[in-house]
Parts: structure tokens; C-alpha cells; sequence
């Protein structure tokens, strides 16, 4: 078998590894292979795909470090498990070690987030398996839909599903929201029909009891 | 018990196709009948709001024909009338997401416990309104009192009967009764005798329409208002009953010189 096998979907590309090799052949492997591959992944997503065994957070560090310099930044990388072949549908299960909670988020942030800018219109349909970060509005009629958390940095009016796949510790948060519809993991949500007080500070929603619970974000 | 699938069409967009639907479906069903309204209008759903259910969708027309849920799943219950019940359009797709023959299928599902299916047809007149069509029995002409609003209406009528949906109904909106006495706008005679259909009611102009459309509370409800008794009156037509027209004509200035030069 070879260190690295690439593979086509629809979605963008498949890296594996072999991951019993040496780390270091692996990423002279990797570097060989963004070096032969010039501007190919030239707007694709690229996916690596977790060995087996519980892989070090430095390991994939060096390894998105390394994919960072070949790649412009409009190419998302992202980490996907061994046995997840329908990509995206679950989130990927947890390759790094507990104990390093804080750079865990860091990595986890440039692996799974989605960071989108502009304002969603009625119509737009925007998914994603993991979280999804929105700079600008959700129009009514828009449907943002993840697997993860959604933040919005702008007003949240139309529909919104997090935790798609059924997370039901997903949350949403918006700069004000007045949404058509929120949904969480399996709960549906619809804002009161008397609703006219207007709050304009920042809320969240969450799943609290088996509800969908809005409140302000205590900053 | 076998309903009348009725498709409210006019060619021409923003001649209250819409409004027109929410506010006979939402009449009908204070009559006493079960009514479903279907928003055929893909990819700009508008039916949803003017009722003011938006919020309580969850599944829509294409889930129910790609098999997502079943037909009772995606039927929204209004939230004044039990009676009446939504089949919201999806908004993230498109006109083509569905068949002619699904939406025949589906309407005559729909048939089965309704007295009435309401369909809102989109503007024009591709593959939206080619399935907006399919299963419906009357053909409901909205068109208002301008050159260019007739002229579709003409044109809709033409394919209607080419589809086999002959003898439809017209429904004039917006008729402003001071400007059709001063003889700035085309009276229902004229209307009539260009597009040569029995007429079904006429709704006058009324700036409550606006105010109830964006509360999402069809007019219908307020029986105060003109248009309000307008439509209730055309949902007690469509059932049967004999109400003459609200806007009774007397002899305008229009009229009178038309009279003299001879027009009619």
C-alpha cells in the first residue's frame, strides 16, 4: 500500500494514510504529493481521513501545517473518520487526545467550522455536517441546516437546524434573533405568535428538558 | 366524498392570486366545508405567509411526492379553522422538482376527504403552471381591471381549454369604482366582453387587503370590510348559492360617451 491514497468524491478529495508508517514518511509523502499536484485542489475540499488507532493532536497539526502552505485559503481541510464513508453525514469521531483541551478547540475550529459571509436569501439552502459560522443575515425563507452549532453574526429570521444529525447539544446563536423556525437535533421550535417584544441583544437557543430554550448570551 | 380541485390562475403576477386562494379557501371553510389549499408556486412560496402559518411548516409538497413524509405529515392545520388545511410549497427548490402526473396523484389523494383542493398557480405559464393545472376540475381567472391583466387572462383561458379545462370562472381584482366612473379604468363589461367567460365575483380595491396580508389574517375574516364580504360572498357562489354582484353599475360618464360614439 502506498503512505497516501487520494480519492474523488463528490464532496472534494480523500486523503488516507498509511498510518503505519513513520510520521515522518508520511509527511514527506504528503509534501511530495502537494508538491506534484501543483493548483489542483484549487477550490475542492480535502478530507483526511483518521487512522485507526487514537492519532496525537501534534501529528495532525503538522499535517494541516503543511496541506496550509500548499493550499489558498478558500480550500477547507477537514478530518473525517475511518468508518464515516458517507462523509459528513455524522461528525467525525474524536482522534485527539483529552488532555489537551484548549488546542483541541483550535484544531477542531480549522477542521470542522465553515465560515460563510454574506446574507443567506429566501430560497438559499446552506448545509453543512459540521458548524457553521455566518457573517450576515438569514433572510426569511432561508434554511441553514448543520450538523454542529450555527452562529450567526447578524440577524437570525429565517430557518435554522443544528445538530442535524441529531446532536442534541447543539446550539444556535444570533445577534437578534427573530427566526421562522428553530430547530435542534429532533425539536422543532416555532417563536410565539404574540411575540412582539423585540430583543436586540444577542440570544442563543439550546436543548434544556427535551425543549428548545432561547435566551440572552451573558457576556 | 369526492372534492372540486379548483387551480386560481392568471398569467400575469401580482393580480392577487395569492390572496385570492387564502381568502376563498379560508371562506369556504367558515362555511363548512374541508378545504386544503396547495401552494404550487415552487422556489416562492408566498401562500404560507399571507395565512400566516409560515412558521409551522415542516414538510412540504416535495417531501410529500420524493416520498419524505406522508401526505397527512406535510398538511398544516390553520390555526383559526380546523376546517382548513395548507400544503406549503418548498422554497429551496424549483418549479421542476415535481411532475404534472405527482401533482394529479396528489390532488386527487387530497379529493378523497376534501370538499374543496384550492390551487395557487405561479405566474406564468411553464412547467409551474403546466402542474398547477394538472389535476384541477375549474379553472378560477384572476385578472385586474388593466390591458395588460386581461390580456394573460385571454392567453391562460386559451391553454386552459387546450388542456381540456373548459368553461372557467373570472374573478376581477382591484376595481377601483371612482376611477371606473370617471373612465379611467376598464369596467367589468369591458373585461367580460374580451375574455367571453361567466364571471364569478369582483373584489374592489382595498388598502385592508395590504394590512391583512402582512398580518398574515386573511380579509375574509373582517366582514366589514368590502373585500372582505366580496370574497365571502364568491365562496357562497361557489357553492351553489345565487348572491348578486356587490358593484352595481350605474351609468358613468365612460359609459355614456361610449354609448354615443357607438362602442357598445
Amino acid at each position: 500500500m502506498q503512505i497516501i491514497n487520494t480519492k474523488m468524491t463528490a464532496k472534494g478529495v480523500i486523503i488516507d494514510f498509511d498510518w503505519d508508517c513513520e510520521f515522518d514518511r508520511i509527511k514527506d509523502s504528503l509534501i511530495n504529493h502537494f508538491e506534484e499536484a501543483g493548483s489542483f485542489y484549487e477550490g475542492t475540499d480535502l478530507y483526511f481521513k483518521i487512522g485507526p488507532r487514537e492519532l496525537g493532536l501534534s501529528y495532525f497539526k503538522e499535517l494541516f501545517e503543511i496541506a496550509e502552505n500548499y493550499l489558498n485559503s478558500e480550500t477547507g481541510i477537514y478530518v473525517i473518520g475511518q468508518e464515516d464513508n458517507n462523509m459528513g453525514r455524522e461528525l467525525p469521531k474524536e482522534p485527539r487526545p483529552k488532555r489537551k483541551p484548549i488546542i483541541e478547540e483550535e484544531v477542531s475550529f480549522k477542521g470542522d467550522t465553515v465560515l460563510i459571509k454574506g446574507t443567506i436569501r429566501s430560497g438559499q439552502a446552506v448545509e453543512h455536517p459540521h458548524n457553521l459560522v455566518i457573517l450576515g443575515d438569514v433572510n426569511p425563507g432561508a434554511e441553514v441546516k448543520a450538523g454542529g452549532d450555527v452562529i450567526i453574526f447578524g440577524r437570525l429570521m429565517g430557518l435554522v437546524h443544528a445538530g442535524a444529525g441529531g446532536k442534541r447539544e447543539a446550539q444556535v446563536a444570533a445577534l437578534k434573533m427573530a427566526p421562522t423556525q428553530i430547530r435542534i437535533a429532533n425539536k422543532i421550535s416555532r417563536p410565539p405568535e404574540d411575540g412582539k417584544a423585540q430583543i436586540f441583544n444577542p440570544e442563543k437557543a439550546f436543548i434544556k428538558d427535551s425543549m428548545i430554550i432561547v435566551e440572552e448570551i451573558d457576556f | 366524498m369526492q372534492g372540486k380541485a379548483i387551480v386560481i390562475t392568471s398569467g400575469k403576477g401580482g393580480v392577487g392570486k395569492t390572496t385570492t386562494t387564502a381568502n376563498l379557501g379560508t371562506a369556504l371553510a367558515m362555511l363548512d366545508k374541508k378545504v386544503c389549499l396547495i401552494d404550487a408556486d415552487i422556489g416562492l412560496r408566498n401562500l404560507d405567509v399571507v395565512l400566516g402559518l409560515e412558521n409551522r411548516i415542516v414538510y412540504d409538497l416535495i417531501d410529500v411526492v420524493e416520498g419524505n413524509c406522508r401526505l397527512e405529515q406535510a398538511m398544516i392545520k390553520d390555526k383559526r379553522n380546523q376546517n382548513l388545511f395548507l400544503l406549503p410549497a418548498a422554497q429551496t427548490r424549483d418549479k421542476d422538482a415535481v411532475s404534472e402526473e405527482q401533482m394529479k396523484s396528489l390532488i386527487n389523494d387530497l379529493k378523497e376527504d376534501m370538499d374543496y383542493v384550492l390551487v395557487d398557480c405561479p405566474a406564468g405559464i411553464e412547467q409551474g403552471f403546466r402542474n398547477a393545472i394538472a389535476g384541477a376540475d375549474l379553472g378560477l381567472i384572476v385578472a385586474t381591471p388593466e390591458v395588460s391583466s386581461v390580456r394573460d387572462a385571454d392567453r391562460i383561458i386559451g391553454l386552459l381549454e387546450a388542456e381540456g379545462l373548459n368553461d372557467p370562472q373570472l374573478l376581477i381584482n382591484r376595481l377601483r369604482r371612482d376611477m371606473v366612473d370617471r373612465g379611467d379604468m376598464m369596467n367589468i363589461d369591458d373585461i367580460v366582453e374580451i375574455l367571453a367567460v361567466e364571471i364569478l365575483g369582483v373584489i374592489p380595491e382595498d388598502e385592508n387587503i395590504v394590512i391583512s396580508t402582512n398580518r398574515g389574517e386573511p380579509i375574509v375574516l373582517k366582514d366589514k370590510t368590502y373585500s372582505g364580504r366580496a370574497f365571502n360572498n364568491i365562496a357562497k357562489r361557489i357553492e351553489g348559492q345565487d348572491i348578486p354582484l356587490m358593484t352595481i353599475e350605474k351609468e358613468t360618464f365612460f359609459s355614456k360617451v361610449k354609448r354615443i360614439v357607438g362602442l357598445s
